[in-house]
């Protein structure tokens, strides 16, 4: 009689697919200031990056038997990994840098939904770790990089290298003068993380399509800036050493596209609070005493190991606080 | 606008059939009555029996009654089938159905519910339980004219419709359980029922009008009551134990209507939706009545091959065209075929933020992957809902609901649930409201104040009851049943003039608006959510209590 179905009459139109376009879309201001600061070479990575990734997916599910998808979450994965990448980087480091994290993050966890770790922070660590002469020869703003070249030429990086913000803050050197250039991105950095500006844009974005959630945006900010002026570690004025705290680095990207990714972060609202504030403190920390580019990304990944921890700690109360243990 | 209830969703909006009569279907070929827990068939197979004939009586004596006449095709495994014979024929009315208002005690209604076996629209469970559960610990009822689906409109037409008789209904509980104060929750739209009801009620004493926020599904007497007492009850006990009765608007209407007429409630109201059908109907049909009967008589897509679920648009339950109404269905929906393929779970936890009951439903999608049902349990498996929200939400397209349904069944299925009483007992209340509780109800001393209640009810309820309850409303049902072909589809009640329907409906929302906010005690209903202080909680309890 009954036939243990219950085909659903009305379904929500958002989909996975709503949410990472979403998240596309606001990374879309930065993409277009990297292409203005860093010239055409910086879209070419992230394309690189992307088809990297959209691959490394389909030959995973099929090789694992699992059922083809439309989704475009390893796109996402893609560019994330493109726009970590400086722009003198070879060409064939966002591929490998997208392939590792879509496989050993994403298919051999499990597939979508079961990682633990953020797959771009996986393939930014990785390539970090590997390839670190690469990863961190940092060029001029406006130093014009040809698009199509594999690997660039020894002479044309060295004649475009130069140092961040985040090496001069750690000799404890500040210029005020390079807050206003750290806020728009004309610096040196990686294709996708200079400007906060345009990072601060997308974030706004996603909260107004509340693909964030605006309490522990506010939180991490708010805990974020009293630490770096209570426990200012450069000797400078705490209050311009903040402001560079916050506009420098990868700290803006980190916080807005791989901080509020649903997958590797805790899914209770008290616990996205707590999340937060471990969240600021540790990678305040590992910017402080820890290693000089891309600290931020391992951070992401030892606050990944926590998200379940906190998680399992923060359910809510059910209606009535009472668990029934029967019909 | 509204009172408001706990997590939830609100759903967009479209045409709803509140405006339309209640169609009265008459004839199905057949019906299947469920037997409640315990009853015990009082006929055989091929016996013939006649409509409002006694079938089925369990050990306290609730009766089940035939809904069509006809002969007995099936007995036992769980159901009696009934093939009708279009005969019409109807066993005699009880001789000893009450008189007047003054025949009714606790003792006398108990037995009436009984005898005409009124069961809750919305549980299902027999009322006469639920009555004595509630008797002496509590101090008000509650009734839930809210639709307990989202896009179903039964209750707000039959609201409108027989508003009288559910004030008199819900005068004879109060009289028979001795209770002084009776709220009725309305949805905030509903503009017709909600100026039916406060005409009907016309001033009397201790029945109030709560004006509901609609959102799904707050039609739960447990989100109903957080709703309009900012409380959540605990799940251990149920509402009538904990003194809050709740009764659907369609039991106390079937209530009234079998003592009236001395006859066992045999009838369901509910709305077709779906598809399936040309639009959304609000029927009442015999109960037990075959889904193949009403799909038969109102007409299915021809486009398609209808499918029939039981239950609403988020919480459906596919069933087969053999199957019967249950009296807990209210809604029936047509639908297409569709192919579903598995979900992803992405953690969003929009599941988690909308759950009316606080749950975290994607767990209850990890343990139902890794099999492993008895850690969904202590996550709060039962004391999902079943409303599906989860289900409509969730961007990974995951069908949590079937998933929790599928646990639940597995988990039932070596043995019979554990009867309810072997519950603990868990702190009834949240927090200070406990103590509140206690206090009130300590200060309520039902045995002396009894009769002056009852003295003031009796005389109030007989003026009203003599001059309305041969109403209109009940010879036009009275005369219609006989002409009941297959084409003809009779509305119930009378005809509305066209006229004032529309202007009633258009007076509607101003009506809601002005009326209760001159009216002091319903002012407070439409308090804007920004107004959430606890003074004004305080003062809107302190009303509708």
């Amino acid at each position: 009689m009954t036939l243990n179905r219950t085909p659903l009459q009305l379904k929500h139109r958002d989909s996975i697919n709503t949410v990472m376009i979403n998240v596309l879309i606001a990374a879309i201001p930065a993409l277009c200031w990297s292409v203005y600061v860093f010239g055409p070479r910086s879209l070419s990575i992230c394309l690189v990056s992307v088809i990297s990734a959209a691959l490394c997916q389909i030959i995973g599910d099929i090789l694992l038997f699992r059922r083809l998808r439309a989704d475009i979450s390893s796109a996402v994965t893609g560019v994330l990994v493109g726009m970590a990448m400086p722009v003198s980087a070879p060409l064939w480091l966002p591929a490998i840098a997208s392939a590792f994290a879509i496989v050993a993050a994403k298919v051999l966890s499990g597939g979508t939904g079961a990682n633990i770790f953020n797959p771009a922070a996986m393939g930014v660590c990785f390539s970090y770790l590997a390839f670190t002469e690469h990863m961190t020869a940092f060029t001029k703003p406006f130093a014009t990089l040809s698009p199509f070249y594999i690997e660039l030429p020894e002479e044309m990086l060295d004649a475009a290298r130069t140092v961040t913000s985040v090496d001069n803050m750690r000799s404890g050197i500040v210029d005020p003068t390079c807050i206003s250039e750290e806020l728009y991105g004309l610096v040196p950095g990686s294709i996708g993380t200079v400007s906060a500006l345009m990072l601060v844009i997308g974030l706004v974005y996603l909260l107004l399509t509340r693909t964030v959630h605006f309490n522990s945006t506010l939180t991490f900010l708010l805990v974020y800036m009293l630490l770096s002026v209570t426990l200012c570690y450069a000797d400078y004025e705490p209050t311009q050493f903040m402001e560079l705290q916050l506009v420098s680095g990868n700290l803006a990207f980190v916080f807005v596209f791989m901080l509020n990714d649903y997958i590797t972060t805790p899914t209770t609202s008290m616990g996205r609070l707590i999340f937060a504030v471990i969240a600021a403190a540790l990678i305040y920390a590992v910017r402080a005493f820890g290693m000089v580019d891309y600290s931020e990304y391992f951070a992401v990944l030892l606050l990944n190991v926590l998200a379940p921890v906190i998680e399992k700690r923060t359910y809510p109360t059910v209606f009535g606080s009472h668990v029934r243990k029967a019909l | 606008m509204g009172l408001k209830s706990t997590g939830g969703i609100i759903l967009p909006k479209t045409k709803n059939p509140s405006k339309d009569d209640i169609i009265l279907y008459d004839c199905p070929a057949r019906v299947g009555l469920p037997l409640t827990a315990g009853s015990v068939p009082t006929v055989s197979q091929g016996e013939y029996v006649c409509r409002f004939q006694k079938i089925a009586e369990n050990e306290d004596g609730f009766v089940t009654s035939a809904s069509i006449p006809g002969r007995i095709t099936e007995c036992g495994d769980g159901f009696i089938v009934i093939e009708n014979d279009m005969s019409q024929k109807t066993a005699e009315s009880d001789p000893e159905k009450p008189g007047t208002i003054d025949d009714i005690t606790y003792e006398s209604l108990l037995g009436y519910c009984r005898r005409y076996g009124l069961s809750g629209a919305y549980s299902g469970e027999p009322l006469y339980k639920k009555i004595s559960e509630a008797y002496g610990n509590c101090s008000r009822i509650i009734i839930n004219c809210m639709e307990s689906d989202p896009y179903s409109g039964h209750v707000r037409a039959l609201v409108a419709a027989n508003a009288k008789e559910i004030v008199f209904g819900a005068k004879i509980l109060m009289f028979g359980m001795g209770v002084k104060k009776c709220v009725f929750a309305l949805g905030a739209s509903y503009g017709q029922a909600i100026s039916a009801i406060k005409d009907s009620i016309n001033g009397t004493d201790g029945m109030v009008i709560a004006s509901i926020k609609e959102k799904y599904p707050v039609g739960n007497e447990y989100l109903l009551l957080n709703a309009i007492y900012g409380k959540e009850l605990s799940r251990s006990k149920s509402t009538a134990r904990m003194g809050y009765p709740v009764f659907s608007a369609e039991t106390v209407f079937d209530l009234f209507e079998s003592l009236r007429t001395g006859t066992p409630s045999v009838y369901k109201v509910l709305t077709l939706a779906g598809k399936g059908f040309a639009k959304t109907y609000a029927v009442r049909v015999p109960s037990g009545c075959s889904v193949a009967d009403i799909a038969d008589f109102i007409g299915t897509s021809e486009k398609f091959n209808a499918s029939f679920a039981l239950g609403g648009p988020l919480n459906p339950l596919a069933v087969d065209r053999d199957s019967f109404i249950l009296p807990n269905t209210n809604m029936l929906l047509a639908y297409k075929e569709k192919n579903t393929s598995d979900g992803t779970c992405i953690r969003c936890a929009r599941c988690a933020s909308f759950c009316p009951m606080d749950l975290v439903p994607f767990i209850f999608h990890e343990n139902y992957n890794a099999d492993e049902s008895e850690r969904s349990v202590k996550a709060g498996l039962y004391n999902c809902i079943e409303c599906g929200i989860c289900s409509y939400i969730c961007v990974g397209r995951v069908d949590l609901l079937a998933e929790i349904r599928a646990q639940k069944a597995k988990l039932n299925a070596p043995d019979e649930p554990q009867p309810e009483q072997s519950v603990p007992e868990d702190a009834a209340l949240h927090g200070e409201t406990q103590e509140a509780e206690e206090a009130e109800e300590k200060t309520i001393d039902h045995e002396s104040t009894a009769e002056e209640i009852l003295d003031a009810v009796a005389d109030d309820i007989l003026t009203s009851y003599n001059e309305n309850a041969e109403g209109e409303v009940f010879q036009a049902i009275a005369e219609n049943p006989e002409d009941d072909s297959d084409e003809d589809r009779t509305s119930r009640g009378p005809e509305p003039d066209p006229g004032s329907d529309t202007e009633a409906i258009s007076d509607a929302d101003t009506l809601s608006a002005d009326d209760f906010a001159e009216g002091g005690e319903d002012a407070e209903n439409v308090k804007t959510e920004n107004e959430k202080d606890e003074e004004s909680e305080a003062e809107k309890r302190n009303d509708i209590e």
